[in-house]
């Protein structure tokens, strides 16, 4: 067989594993690119979601904290303002002196049992 | 003719046989062999319509392309209208005053429906909570682009969505809305349908607010999941940036509660409180009745939007004495220990001015400067304005901003009315009505402002109500630029003035705001009405109360005014006071401010016990 043809064989059968391990990867990429897109169009609606129950949950805080404020202004709430004579203020308790602190001893260093040098 | 020739080939007659019955299988092949006519027919027929195959290419790829083109992305892309809320408002102690959401207008178009009407409105009634009959009436009211119902909430909106009814069709905008209701209406405002803002800070700080965001084409998959090839970078992160104010909702709730009272009692007209941070200008309240919820603000007269603390001007009367006071002992004309001669009632340029109690009390005197703003003295507070130089007293007005803007951030701050300077220096009667605060007007906030640089040492601040931009983890992002306060009075001098005002409290004209155990300054003022027409009204005054609080360091400034209230006991002492003091009881409470003495009894006795008590 001349060289040449060998040559040429020995081409064509590298090449069509190239083409295979190509056509492998296209695939993946192909997939993974349908996959992520996927993956972001589920996570946008997660995070509408979110939004939107954040949304809600904090309007239905503020309506019912402003309720509640309501009937707590209504004369039969049975509900007080906080004034000063309802309120009890501590005293800060008085200064400590400052206890003086005794320099630390250095501590003896324990007699080693092991030779400075060999 | 066969059989001659078989007796012609007889010796090879076996393999010939062979051979013929070869042949006559080839013949019968080359019997179906093809004729040229035939070739050009199959190949005649393939050629067309591989020519039918390629003309319908080119009339799908070329002819029809752009139509079709335009068919698969009507049908592929949308158009994402992502929802860009308005920038939340918050108070100072993060409660929501203002959100946005998304609601939905519900339209019928009748001759898109695919089932009856009655069958429609029996689906859609329990939704809206409507009765079947009126619905089918109103299906029956047009063709199409019938508007059925304005504001459905998202849920409606879902629930209707998966009805999956030909023939609805839900529109999507957005809506403020105001959770607090009426509370925060004067500081807040409100936006029209076309989410413009008309009063408040939705409309001084619209650029604030509003945000905006592009449409974006996206395309979709067969499932009607989004594709994000298309998406712009950027395209998720949407700030979460709040507009903070500085004021706060539960006081606001307590000013607007004792205000309300004290109109209905009284059956004023109109009222206002405000409460000023003197260090820095911030208002921790600010609230007017009557007033209007801004979800509902179209049910409201007009009138109710504007906010008549910042926008009408009012002659401030005896609450401006102390301002007075500070000016003329600033400029050097009288001292604190300085005494004058209240003769009761005395006659200016032909013009008589009185004391409001000279037909009870009469003259009182040799009096102190003390005691000219205990008793709220009008003869005496001439007096103290006669030792200024006329060039001067207007040099001070001018310097402390009178006829001019606080610059407030909140919108259609009118400035006050001050007489020009030549009017002013040469009427002698022009200065001594505004020895006791008639004569020129200003806003209630200006008041606030003025009193404030009584309390914080001597400063003008500029009031505000905007804290700033904050992030959803309470960072700073930006803030207003106020201007520097100007330094007008020494602290000595407010400090004097101060004292001056806590004998109002203690045993003067405000004995009704005094709180045991605090140090309160105040003032009353009950100002007769100026007429349009020139002169004053008879029966319309206004009200007002101003106090400083606590005065061991003074720190908050609130003021109350009440507009027209009624009956003979109206007076700034019992109308305004009261106000003032269950606006400081709640500060105290939420400032957590001590009390400064010891309370032995809550009876006015225990007023010299607190003079003991020097301030730091």
């Amino acid at each position: 067989m001349p060289l040449w043809l060998r040559w040429l064989i020995g081409l064509h059968r590298s090449s069509v594993i190239v083409v295979f391990l190509l056509a492998i990867a296209m695939l993946i990429a192909y997939s993974s690119t349908v996959y992520t897109q996927h993956l972001w169009s589920r996570d946008y609606h997660k995070l509408k979601g979110l939004q939107r129950q954040e949304r809600e949950m904090i309007a239905a805080r503020e309506n019912m904290r402003n309720y509640i404020a309501r009937q707590a202004e209504r004369p039969g709430a049975g509900l007080i303002n906080k004034t000063s004579a309802s309120t009890i203020f501590l005293q800060p308790a008085p200064r400590r002196r400052a206890q003086p602190v005794k320099p630390p001893v250095p501590e003896a260093e324990p007699q080693s049992s092991k030779p400075l040098g060999y | 003719m066969g059989s001659r020739s078989r007796p012609l080939h007889s010796h090879r007659s076996r393999r010939l046989s062979v051979a013929g019955d070869r042949v006559r299988r080839a013949l019968s092949i080359s019997k179906a062999a093809p004729s040229p006519l035939r070739l050009m027919l199959v190949w005649g027929a393939l050629v067309a319509s591989a020519g039918g195959l390629v003309l319908n290419l080119f009339r799908l790829q070329v002819v029809q392309a752009p139509e079709l083109q335009q068919k698969a992305r009507d049908q592929q892309m949308v158009y994402l209208r992502p929802f860009v809320p308005r920038r939340q408002i918050i108070d100072r102690t993060g409660v929501v005053l203002a959100l946005d959401r998304p609601v939905y207008t519900l339209f019928a178009h009748p001759k898109l429906f695919k089932k009856s009407k009655e069958e429609i409105a029996a689906k859609l009634a329990p939704i809206l909570n409507w009765p079947v009959d009126t619905l089918i009436k109103k299906f029956g009211e047009g063709e199409s682009g019938i508007r059925i119902q304005n504001s459905l909430s998202e849920n409606i909106g879902d629930r209707i969505t998966s009805l999956r009814i030909d023939g609805l069709e839900l529109i999507q905008h957005q809506q403020r809305f105001y959770p607090q209701q009426d509370l925060t209406a004067d500081v807040v405002g409100y936006v029209n349908d076309d989410q413009k803002g008309q009063a408040g800070i939705e409309l001084s700080q619209q650029n604030l607010l509003e945000r905006r965001a592009k449409d974006v084409r996206l395309r979709r998959a067969g499932d009607g999941s989004f594709l994000p090839d298309d998406v712009p970078s950027g395209f998720l992160n949407m700030d979460a940036l709040q507009l903070q104010l500085t004021i706060d909702n539960r006081l606001q709730r307590a000013g607007l509660n004792a205000l309300r009272q004290q109109i209905k009692q009284f059956n004023a007209k109109r009222g206002a409180v405000i409460v000023m941070d003197a260090r820095d200008g911030s208002l921790l309240s600010l609230v007017t009745a009557p007033s209007y919820d801004p979800n509902l603000y179209y049910k409201y007269p007009v009138e109710r939007f504007k906010n008549w603390a910042i926008t009408d001007l009012y002659e401030p009367g005896s609450t401006f004495k102390p301002i007075n006071v500070a000016i003329a002992l600033e400029d050097g004309a009288i001292k604190s220990n300085s005494m004058f001669y209240d003769e009761g009632q005395i006659i200016i340029a032909g013009w008589p001015i009185q004391n409001y109690d000279f037909s009870t009390s009469g003259g009182r005197g040799s009096i102190s400067v003390t005691d000219i703003i205990k008793f709220s003295s009008n003869v005496g507070m001439v007096h103290i304005v006669q030792q200024i130089k006329p060039a001067a007293y207007y040099r001070w007005l001018k310097r402390l901003g009178m006829g001019e803007l606080t610059g407030i951030d909140l919108p259609s701050e009118s400035p006050g009315q001050f007489k020009d300077r030549d009017t002013f220096i040469n009427s002698s009667v022009e200065r001594a009505t505004a020895a006791f605060g008639q004569g020129f007007s200003l806003t209630p906030i200006q008041l606030a402002q003025l009193h404030s640089a009584l309390a914080n040492g001597g400063k003008i601040v500029t009031p505000h109500v905007i804290r700033g931009l904050f992030d959803a983890d309470g960072q700073l992002y930006w803030q207003p630029n106020l201007p520097a306060p100007r330094t007008i009075f020494s602290r000595a001098n407010t400090q004097a003035v101060l004292s001056m005002m806590e004998t109002v409290v203690t045993d003067g004209t405000g004995k009704s705001a005094q709180i045991p155990g605090y140090r309160i300054g105040g003032k009353t003022g009950t100002a007769q009405k100026a007429n349009p027409n020139g002169g004053y009204l008879e029966n319309a005054k206004i009200t007002s109360f101003v106090g400083i609080f606590p005065l061991n360091s003074p720190r908050y400034v609130v003021v109350a005014v009440v507009d027209e209230p009624q009956g003979g006991d109206a007076f700034g002492s019992t109308v305004a006071a009261p106000i003032v003091k269950a606006v400081i009881e709640t500060l105290i409470v939420l400032e957590k401010v001590a009390p400064s003495s010891k309370v032995t009894s809550p009876s006015p006795s225990s007023s010299p016990e607190l003079e003991t008590e020097e301030t730091p």
